[in-house]
Order: structure tokens, then sequence, then C-alpha cells
């Protein structure tokens, strides 16, 4: 065996001088090649995003015709039905404020159709932000996780979503249903211009921070392949992933 | 993962026999490659791509001190932590200083290549703790005691009939259970294995030097949950993972994904750059990154080998192996097979102990033809057989053979004596009925040797010329 | 690469390789008639060896630099190097000058020597620019490509573009061309067992194409193949591409600016 230390001096050996030019040149900028894969200028992003969805497998709630109340009660009734009894829910806190056309959906449809979990009422959670926190055993024991999606990214069908106060992180992995609430004004074209775009977000207060401690992209269902190559959905995340487009309004925050 | 390589051609051997595992083979790597080719076929602009991965890679790994320093800084600049580990044991011992710490027991792992490599399962366990595998393919050959044949799909190379035999023995599920009712059984026993669990291992795709980030590309779910319920997360990552820029994320998931599963992107991408934030309801409270050396470093000052670095563990050079998909994954006798693992096996094991491994290819160089970020797999491949007789490992049969050609081949005299001398032979080579003997008869009972079409092409130039033939 | 516009060579040297050289003689009499009919000049300097690939292959580079520097000392002042064989080219295109990396001279001469270093279809197609063969072939070809060929040296369609502008001969796809025939020199000594896994393979697509013959570039994929169907008692056959292409310019009447002693006389006549 090599002397203990022998990688952390590989490492450490470097003077800060030193560290900062060969940093900087490793950080220059080297502009990667264009890929035809993204949408190109002029392409109607959220007919890409819907088709890319679709094609993982994931469904698409579009509200723009009929509206919020005449798409998404119909749709929870209908789940609840499925199951014969109330659906279980947990709700993204941002989207619980008295001014989100989600929130009156769901207080118009609950009684009967929706155990919201916790309670849809106003409350603290963490550092005073307002809104529920659902425990790990509530997000284990729902049907249906609803967020509000950060970004999205046309291209690849992809939801991004940060973790963000009184929302958990496993609010779009435990239940086996995840609705992803998507405004159109968080819908981006490709990969690279995500990577612009996440700087922008709210919630980094470092300058020099733009990635933050973590954030995940979803795109589709959870899905293996691990026996025989054929493909399975929902093994450990949601088997059912459902966007609801929402084509001009982003609900108040 | 026990180290097996010298008795790679006996194992060899036995898979080739092995109907049941060709016929798992066969069907996966077909799957793969079609998967593959129709999503590189996507985009026109691929070549440009293999390049820009090639070269983002070949920026972070040629600078790989900075490169660690820099994730180092911004990644403890969040309250994370990162750990150097020499070798599996100094690996081993860190986990488990951690795990004591807490005072855990439970643990719940995702698939990672690097913890198979330095054997933390059987030392965890050794010690005490529980581990569960929670990657479907993963969970599988736990169950089943086995090692993971593929670095993509751990249990390829076992039939639904197999597996559900055993998850009929282990859970309950029906002895014909079909794939969904078997993938739900196992959702259902893992569920609350992570609910419970105290450590969440994982391992990492990338780690990303500008912004201090580490990369986890996944389908399951399984990562995900390893790395947001359990208090503690815990990340095993080769020092070679390192990429300089954010920006080169775009690229290298596209080269990645497609090149793996023929995806645009894994189901789940999680980018994880410290424990939680206060707020927040979940994420872990501690968050450990270790970066293993295990080899890479005598690697990386190799300046003929270290290219083998830049890997990203796509598992295309495995899916096109003609040599792999007749003997699959457990033959290689390490955890690294196809021709990825044929390079870097003998350097993290030693060339030594794993001499046959560079030598179970035909050079095809197909392998090279789809590494999404440019590998030259069969020109280090070459490299490893070089390395391997300049280290000693030769029979001494070969080395007298060789020792010959080297006298001849330099003088055209001697030359064409040996080539007359060597015509009688032949011809009584070729009359010897086909034997067991040795190579030779292995080789003759598949093919025969040609005649020999009369004088040699040397003699002919000569009489041609005698004739004043030719021009 | 030669330029479109570089003079075209009007002499050549020729690299036979030890599998021609031994085995298959016709093959580098096919050679010669082929680029003869093509009005190229060609030298056979005798002092020529073997390029070292074996023992290259194995690990041995002490002894393959002695094969890549007498390999330079025979044909370093040729105008134009050219062989019936991808596999041998591209151990002196790819492999010879990074096996003197430790001495930059030597190692630009090997790079100089590569760049003239041709397989005898690129020379046809990409340096002469031959784009059809006169004559005809009566017969279906599939076409196998060699690893090295194809992957090393990137040769897909020229050989084919030639052998289907053969009258009467019929190009027919074989799955899998582009697969290893699992030869592989010492790979199908050490790994015998494999190696013939991989030839069934093989042998598989082509029973299966319909063709009455493989062709190739190379003579080791050749044999392989060849001795594998001979083993089968197949009445198939495997073929050098270059024979074929012979075999059908020797249908072609005799030019008349050539006199009778200028013509290329073959051992076979």
């Amino acid at each position: 065996m090599t002397a203990r230390g022998r990688l952390l001096s590989f490492v450490g050996d470097v003077d800060t001088t030193t560290q900062q030019a060969a940093e900087g040149r490793l950080l220059e900028v080297h502009p990667s090649p264009w890929v035809a894969s993204r949408p190109a200028a002029g392409e109607d992003l959220a007919e890409r995003f819907r088709r890319e969805l679709e094609a993982l497998g994931g469904e698409w709630l579009d509200t723009a015709e009929l509206g919020i109340e005449a798409v998404l009660a119909p749709w929870l009734r209908s789940l609840a039905e499925g199951l014969g009894r109330p659906l279980r829910v947990v709700v993204d806190p941002q989207l619980l404020t008295a001014s989100s056309p989600v929130f009156d959906v769901l207080k118009s449809v609950a009684a009967g159709v929706l155990a919201v979990l916790p309670a849809v009422v106003p409350g603290t959670c963490g550092d005073g932000v307002p809104g529920t926190c659902a425990t790990t055993a509530e997000l284990a024991a729902a049907d249906l996780g609803i967020s509000l999606v950060d970004l999205a990214i046309a291209e690849t069908g992809t939801l991004v979503e940060r973790p963000r106060p009184g929302r958990p992180r496993a609010l779009s992995l435990l239940p086996p249903h995840h609705l992803a609430v998507l405004p159109r004004c968080r819908l981006v074209a490709g990969l690279e211009d995500l990577f612009d775009h996440i700087d922008a977000l709210e919630g980094d207060s470092e300058a020099d921070d733009a990635f933050g401690a973590y954030f995940t992209w979803i795109s589709g269902p959870s899905r293996t392949a691990d026996i025989e190559k054929v493909l399975t959905v929902g093994v450990h995340g949601p088997g059912r992933l459902t966007v609801l487009w929402l084509d001009d309004a982003l609900p108040a925050s | 993962m026990d180290i097996n390589t010298r008795d790679f051609p006996a194992r060899a051997r036995q898979a080739l026999g092995d109907g049941a595992l060709r016929r798992a083979l066969a069907t996966s790597n077909k799957s793969f490659r079609h998967s593959r080719d129709q999503a590189v076929a996507e985009i026109p602009e691929w070549q440009a791509l293999r390049t820009y991965g090639q070269q983002a890679k070949k920026r972070a790994v040629d600078a790989l001190p900075t490169a660690l320093n820099a994730f180092r800084d911004r990644f403890t600049a969040r309250g994370g932590q990162v750990h150097f580990a020499e070798d599996a044991a100094d690996a081993c011992a860190r986990v488990r200083a951690i795990l004591e710490r807490h005072g855990a027991r439970r643990i719940v792992k995702s698939k990672s290549m690097v913890t198979e490599e330095v054997r933390l399962n059987q030392d965890l366990e050794n010690h005490g703790y529980e581990v569960i595998e929670s990657d479907l393919g993963e969970y599988i050959v736990q169950l089943a005691e086995e090692a993971p044949s593929h670095i993509l799909a751990p249990a390829i190379h076992k039939s639904r009939q197999d597996i559900a035999e055993l998850l009929h023995r282990h859970l309950g599920t029906a002895p014909d259970a079909d794939i969904p009712t078997m993938t739900r059984a196992a959702r259902v026993a893992l569920r609350q294995r992570f609910l419970d669990a105290d450590v969440g291992i994982s391992g990492g795709n990338f780690a990303v030097a500008e912004t201090g980030t580490l990369v986890i590309v996944e389908n399951e779910g399984n990562a995900r949950l390893t790395t947001t319920l359990p208090k503690v997360h815990i990340a095993l990552v080769g020092i070679e993972k390192v990429l300089p820029r954010r920006r080169d994320l775009a690229p290298l998931l596209r080269l990645l994904c497609r090149s793996a599963t023929g995806q645009q992107l894994g189901s789940y991408i999680s980018f994880i750059g410290g424990p939680r934030r206060s707020g927040e309801s979940d994420g872990p409270e501690e968050v450990h990154v270790i970066l293993l050396d295990g080899g890479r470093l005598d690697l990386w000052h190799d300046p003929k080998g270290r290219e083998a670095l830049h890997c990203i563990r796509c598992g295309a050079c495995l899916n096109v192996c003609p040599v792999y998909e007749r003997i699959g994954g457990h033959a290689y006798g390490w955890v690294y097979p196809g021709p990825i693992g044929s390079v870097i096996t003998p350097r993290f094991v030693g060339l030594g102990e794993a001499k046959d491994l560079a030598h179970a290819s035909s050079l095809c160089g197909r392998c090279d033809e789809v590494c999404p970020v440019k590998i030259p797999l069969h020109k280090l491949l070459l490299e490893n057989r070089a390395q391997s007789v300049e280290q000693g490992h030769v029979d001494a049969g070969a080395g007298l053979v060789v020792g010959g050609f080297a006298r001849l081949v330099g003088s055209p005299k001697l030359w064409r004596w040996a080539l007359a001398l060597a015509r009688p032979l032949y011809r009584l080579l070729r009359r010897t009925p086909v034997t067991r003997w040795g190579a030779l008869g292995a080789w003759q009972a598949g093919r025969t040797l040609p005649s020999l079409e009369g004088p040699s092409f040397r003699q002919r130039w000569r009489r041609r010329h005698a004739r004043g033939g030719g021009r | 690469m030669a330029e479109t516009t570089a003079p075209r060579p009007r002499r050549v040297a020729l690299f036979i390789t030890c599998l021609v050289d031994f085995l298959f003689p016709r093959v580098g009499e096919a050679t010669l008639e082929v680029l003869h009919h093509f009005g190229v000049e060609v030298d056979f300097p005798e002092a020529q060896t073997c390029c070292g690939q074996p023992a290259f292959n194995a690990g041995h580079r002490p002894q393959a630099r002695t094969a890549a520097l007498h390999f330079l000392a025979v044909f370093e002042d040729a105008e134009v190097v050219v062989a019936p064989s991808a596999s041998c080219v591209a151990m002196v295109v790819e492999h010879y000058a990074p096996l003197f990396d430790d001495h930059p001279p030597t190692a630009q001469r090997f790079a100089a020597l590569a760049a003239k270093t041709f397989e005898l279809s690129q020379f046809l197609t990409e340096v002469l620019g031959v784009e059809s063969i006169p004559g005809r072939w009566d017969g279906s070809v599939a076409w196998h490509h060699s690893c090295h060929g194809l992957r090393g040296l990137g040769i897909a369609e020229g050989p084919q573009t030639l052998l289907r502008s053969i009258e009467g001969l019929e190009l027919r796809p074989l799955p899998g061309a582009e697969v290893c025939c699992g030869f592989g020199g010492l790979f199908s000594v050490k790994f015998p067992r494999l190696s013939t896994d991989m030839l069934q393979e093989k042998i598989d697509a082509f029973e299966a194409s319909g063709a009455e013959c493989l062709s190739a570039t190379d003579g080791s994929c050749l044999m392989h193949i060849g001795g594998g169907l001979e083993r089968q008692g197949s009445a198939k056959t495997a073929q050098h591409w270059v024979e074929i292409l012979a075999s059908a310019i020797a249908q072609v009447p005799p030019r008349q600016d050539l006199t009778r002693q200028d013509r290329p006389r073959l051992e076979s006549d």
C-alpha cells in the first residue's frame, strides 16, 4: 500500500497562486457544439415539451382552452373514483396561497374527494414560511404529490425542481403519482439554456453559487429495464407523471 | 469484489459453453446497441459532440489536482465534506468512521461501481452493518449472492425465470411472476428499507469543479431516495469523475445518456452541492464525498495510460464487444468487464494479476468507434500488452519465438532462408490430422490451414524478371 | 493522403506482406496485374521482410521497432508504397511513428512514410481516382469489412464500388459485415474457442446472404473465414478482392499500345 496521504499531497501540494492560475485555465470557456436536437428558433416549445413528455410515458393536462378549474377538478375526481376513496394529496406550499388558482380548485373539490396531507390550511413551516410541511411518513402514504415546477426543458421533456422551504424534496418522489404544475414562463428551450436560466432563479443569494445545494431533473416516470431489458415503469419513483400546463397564468407567489 | 482475473481463460471457456448466458447476452447486447444507435442517429453533430466530450474530460483530468481542489473548495463551502481515499481499505475505513459517528446500522445503497471496487458491502457486513442494494438489478444480484455483470445492467446475465424463482424465495411472489409484478414487489420491499435507513451510499457520474456539484444519473429513483431520505449521504467517487465547468454538463449528459441506454436523459438526474439548507424538511443533514485513488494516480502518471481516466462508464464498449457478448461480465473476474475493463482492471489490480485481459480482444476497434469520449481503447489494450511484457509477464516459449523473429526480421537473407525452411514444415503441419494438441488443435478444429499455392511471391517475382517480364 | 491535384504516381513500391508472399502469392500477382492495367510501374524491393505487427500486437515493442526500422530502410525512398492488406498498412500508418515517440526525428520519418503508404483500394480509388473496373466476373459476392480496413484506415465504400462496377458481378449485402471475423492474429491462438465462435457468426451470415463468394481486403480474414468454410465442407469460397479485379481485367482484350513483352506475365499463365 502506498503511504497514507499520497492522494492528499497530490491535491494539496498546490499553492493558492498556482491553483488560481491553473483554475483560470481549467475554467476557460470552450463553446460546446450546437446540437440540432435543441428546439429551433420559433419552434413551439409547449408542443415540443408535450411531445417529449408523452414519448417518455408522461401525461399532459392542458388548461389552455377550458381553464384550470374545468380540467383539474374532474381529473382529481376521477382519480378518487378510481381508488374508491378520497385521494390523499400532498401539495407544494407555493400552490397553497390565497391567489393560487390551483388552491381554489383544491378547495372546491376537497370534501369527499381529497384528503390533503396535512390539511389545506395556511400554516407555517420551517423558517416561518407559509404552507404545510409534510413529513416523510405522510409523503409515503400519499397517492399524489402536486408541485410547482421551477423550470422545464422543452428539448427533453424535463422538469427541474429545486428544494424550497416548506416543499420536501421527496414530494415529487415518494407518492406513486406526481402532478407537476408548469406555467409557460418557466419553460426553456434546451439543456444549455437551462444552465443559463438557473442562475436567475430566486433562492440563491450567493452570487457565485449558481447551482446551490441541490436540484433535480425529472424526465418521465421512474423506469427500469434491469430484467431482460424490458422497460417497466414505477420501480422506485412515481410510476405516473402528469404535467398540468398553465398557458398564461403563473400562480402568484 | 474478489479479484479472479487470473482465471480469465477458464472462466471465459466456461461462459462460452453456457447456453442460457449466451442467449441472455445476445438479447441484451442487441437491445442496448439498437437503442444507442437510434439515439445517436438523432444527433447529426454526434462526432463534434464526442470531440467536445473528449476535450472536456482531458482538460479536467490533465488538471486533476486543480480540478479536485476546486471541487473540494466549492463543495465544502456549502457545508459538504470531501475525503480523499488512497485505496479500498482506506475508503471502507472512512465510510465506517462516518457510520460510527452517527451510530448508524442500516445502510441503503444506490448503484456504484466504486463501492464494488473497494468491496464496501463485504467490509460493512463484516463489521455488522446491514447493507441493502436498491437498484433493481443490484438488488437481484445481491439476493442471488452474485456480482454485477454489466456496468449498467447488473443482472443482465439472468433470465426472467431465474429472477422470478429468486424473488419467489425471498419475497414470496409467484414462482412464475411477470416482470411488472416482480418490479412492484421489489418496490414494496425496498420502500421500507429506504424509510428505515440511517445512511444512504451512492456513487456519482460527474463532479463539477466550477460549482462543487456531484451529478448522479439514474432511471429508477432509487438514487434520489438514497440521497434524500437518510440523514447522511455518502458518495464514493473515483477521482477521475471531474468535469471543468457546469456548461460541460449539457454535452456530457447527452453523450452519456445516449451512449448508455439510448435515452435523451436518464429519468432522474440529481445535482448535489451539499447538505440540506435551512427551511428544508428533508434531504441529508450531512453529505460526504469520498474521492478514491485506488490505482488511478498511477494511471494518471503514465502518459500512455491516462486517457483511460476519461471513461464516463456508459457501457457502450461492452455492448459492441464481440468478446463480452460471448462471455459476459463475470468471466473478466473483477468489477469492470468488456474493453474498458480489460484496459483499467490490469492497471488497478496489477498487470501480472490480469495479464490475459489485454489479450481478450481481436483488436477489432468497434469499442473505439462508440466511445462517447473517444478513448482509443484498442491502443490502450496494446499498451497494456506492452507494459505487461516489459514487466516480464511473458511465457518462455513466446520470448524465444519473438527473439528469433527480431533476428530474422532485420535481415533479408535470414528472412528468405527462414521462409524457405518454413514451407516443408508448414506442409507437414497441414497434413497433421486435427488433434487436441494445444492451441493449434483448437485452432484447426474450427478451420483448416490453407494449402500453399505453389512457389512464394518472391520466387515468382524472380522468375518473371529472369524471363524479362514485369515492368 | 494524396491530394487530387498531386501528380499521378507512375511507380510504386509493392509491400507484399508475409501472408501474401507465403500463402497467397496469386494475390500478389493479381495486384501486379491490376496496377499494370492502370499504367502503374511496380517495384518489388526484395529486401522487405515483415512489418512487425505480430510482435507489436503481442506487446513486444523492441522487436516491433526492429521490424519498423528495417521497413523504413527498405521503403523510405519509394515514391509510394502499396500493399494488398489493410492490416499491415494500418501497422505502418497507425503504429510506426508512435513507436518512436522517444525520438522525434525518427518518428517524423515514419510519419512521412505513413503519408505515402496505401492499401491497394485506397491507392486505386483515392490516389489514381479509379471509378470502375473493365471486364467481367460472373458470380455473387458478399463484402466483409476487415476491422483494420474499416476502422483503422476508414476503407468502406472504395473496394465495394469497384467490385460493383464489374459486369456480371452481383454484390450482396452481408449482415454484420462490419463485425470482426474473430481472427485477430494472436487472439485466435490464445482464445481459439472464442475466435471460432465469432467465426461461426460470420459464416452463418455469409451462408444466409446467398452469395457464392466472400471477399475482403485482407488475406488474414480470408484465411480465417476460408479455413472455416473448408472445415465445414462448404462449397462457398473466400477470395481476395484483388483476385476478382484481376480476373475481370483478364477478360479485357490486350491494349494495342503495349508490346507483348510489356504485358504482365503471370506464373499461372
